[in-house]
């Protein structure tokens, strides 16, 4: 009987101390996810199209922190799943069924002969990319535009229509090759710009990887690939790197600029709203007015 | 002090808990995939490990033992290590919630590796000074963080490589943990 109590009383009396010691240390260390959410949305195409479900790009971010599937960024498209498998280090899924991919960047164009300016598309849009005064023409500033397609439900005589932007870069290739790299470090030795290009092949993938070896150094002179024995395409994948890495780069300043507007646009709803609310109600206005007059006459 | 050091030398070397004992496989195959994350589950495994055996010390030799409860060792044991892995995770959170978010489940799956359950058996079973079972619990976590990066920068570079199709995923995993394996039989007998 004894030894069941003295059972008992250890394994109560110890988790209980333990559950109060975990208790008392996540009090003191609060849990804070501003980091990772920063680090997705950073991620994110910032096209704050709502695709996904959720109202704009950082409120998913804070989702798929919360653990929302990864899978659910049109515009990001395989790329981004890509991506923030990872970082998250999630298993790469296909785009949810529900949504329909997005081949090749969109933008918005409105139909000038067609609109009425109803400006019901000028409140729609999340980056302020629609110009235009009420009763008169609106149209469409091509390069603020995200291609959300969120103008297009409010429009009465459908005249917007998404077109392909035609002037966007693509990312090219990888070139192939039969032979791995053996790292025999040959083409270290030929590199006039002593870069090391074996290493550069490797990091073919990881654009911060392949910057800090001074890939942005490297003129393209195809020394390197003389002196390979596997005969691998190193330029022509040098080539293609730095193309890639200036249209990533590219994308990465749009994204910034639609962030930066989408607040904004946020800010002024906010603005205009609590002004609306805050307006002068019809029972005050007397006493107003009687303030008003005690001014002027005292 | 030269016997501290061959208990130490000898449990990250020449009796390997991953590759020699074959315990703590399961975050060695899981979390090696990039070397933050191997670095990240190396330095939790090591805190855990080392504090587990300590603790599991204490509380064999203070309360177990007379008590005549040896029988209840296991699950005692078991709730101290996941109290350690827990802190560990609220720590990891609070301070590095990327990491947190990389290491994922294998961060509570700590408790189950079977390593630091082993440590703190093995102690009990080789009548181990306090000092010694602290430093095999280090022992045991360094071998286990030592292996855990090599795997990791394997993986790393074979990414480049053209891997036949039958042989890709965890098949290749598995044929390179066994072939480091065979390099650390070179140890076995060091031990003297």
């Amino acid at each position: 009987m004894t030894s069941i109590i003295l059972a008992v009383l250890l394994l109560g009396g110890l988790a209980l101390f333990t559950g109060l010691l975990l208790q008392i240390s996540a009090a003191h260390l609060s849990a804070d996810d501003s980091d990772v959410i920063n680090a997705i949305n950073e991620l994110l195409p910032q096209s704050q199209c709502a695709q996904c479900g959720f109202a704009g790009c950082r409120p998913y971010a804070e989702a798929v922190a919360e653990g929302e599937s990864i899978n659910r960024c049109p515009p990001g498209g395989t790329v981004l799943i890509a991506n923030l498998a990872g970082l998250l280090n999630r298993p790469e899924l296909p785009l949810a069924e529900e949504l329909t991919a997005i081949d090749q960047p969109v933008s918005a164009v409105i139909g000038e002969n067609d609109c009425i300016g109803c400006s019901l598309c000028v409140k729609a849009c999340p980056v302020d990319a629609i110009i235009g005064a009420p009763q008169l023409m609106h149209t469409i500033v091509q390069l603020d535009c995200t291609g959300c397609g969120l103008c297009l439900p409010p429009c009465p005589v459908d005249c917007i229509d998404l077109i392909p932007v035609s002037h966007s870069n693509t990312a090219k290739l990888l070139p192939d090759f039969d032979i791995p790299c053996i790292h025999c470090s040959e083409c270290m030795q030929a590199c006039p710009r002593e870069l090391a290009p074996q290493q550069l092949f490797l990091a073919a993938n990881n654009a911060t990887l392949a910057e800090q070896l001074r890939l942005s150094d490297c003129i393209e002179c195809g020394l390197c690939d003389r002196s390979c024995p596997s005969e691998l395409p190193l330029t022509r994948t040098f080539h293609v790197m730095k193309h890639n890495n200036k249209i990533l780069s590219e994308e990465r300043a749009m994204a910034l600029r639609f962030e930066k507007k989408y607040a904004r646009h946020e800010q002024r709803l906010a603005g205009s709203a609590s002004q609306v609310a805050n307006r002068p109600k019809p029972s005050e206005a007397e006493e107003l007015l009687d303030a008003l007059r005690n001014q002027l006459n005292p | 002090m030269p016997e501290t050091l061959t208990i130490l030398l000898s449990a990250i070397f020449v009796n390997n808990f991953v590759v020699v004992q074959f315990l703590g496989l399961c975050p060695f195959m899981g979390a090696s995939q990039k070397m933050t994350s191997a670095i990240g589950m190396a330095a939790a495994t090591t805190f855990v490990l080392t504090l587990a055996s300590a603790v599991s010390f204490i509380i064999e030799h203070t309360i177990l033992l007379p008590l005549n409860l040896e029988y209840l060792r296991i699950i005692t044991f078991i709730v101290v290590i996941a109290v350690l892995v827990q802190f560990t995770e609220v720590v990891i959170r609070a301070t590095q919630p990327i990491l947190h978010q990389v290491l994922g489940i294998f961060l509570p799956l700590i408790t189950t590796n079977c390593a630091v359950l082993g440590v703190a058996l093995i102690n009990v079973r080789q009548n181990q000074s306090f000092i010694d079972a602290i430093i095999l619990g280090l022992g045991a976590a360094l071998g286990f963080s030592l292996l855990i990066v090599i795997f990791s920068a394997i993986r790393l570079k074979q990414e480049s490589y053209r891997i036949p199709q039958p042989f890709q995923g965890a098949a290749i995993n598995m044929i390179s943990a066994g072939l480091i394996s065979l390099a650390f039989l070179g140890f076995t007998g060091m031990n003297t």
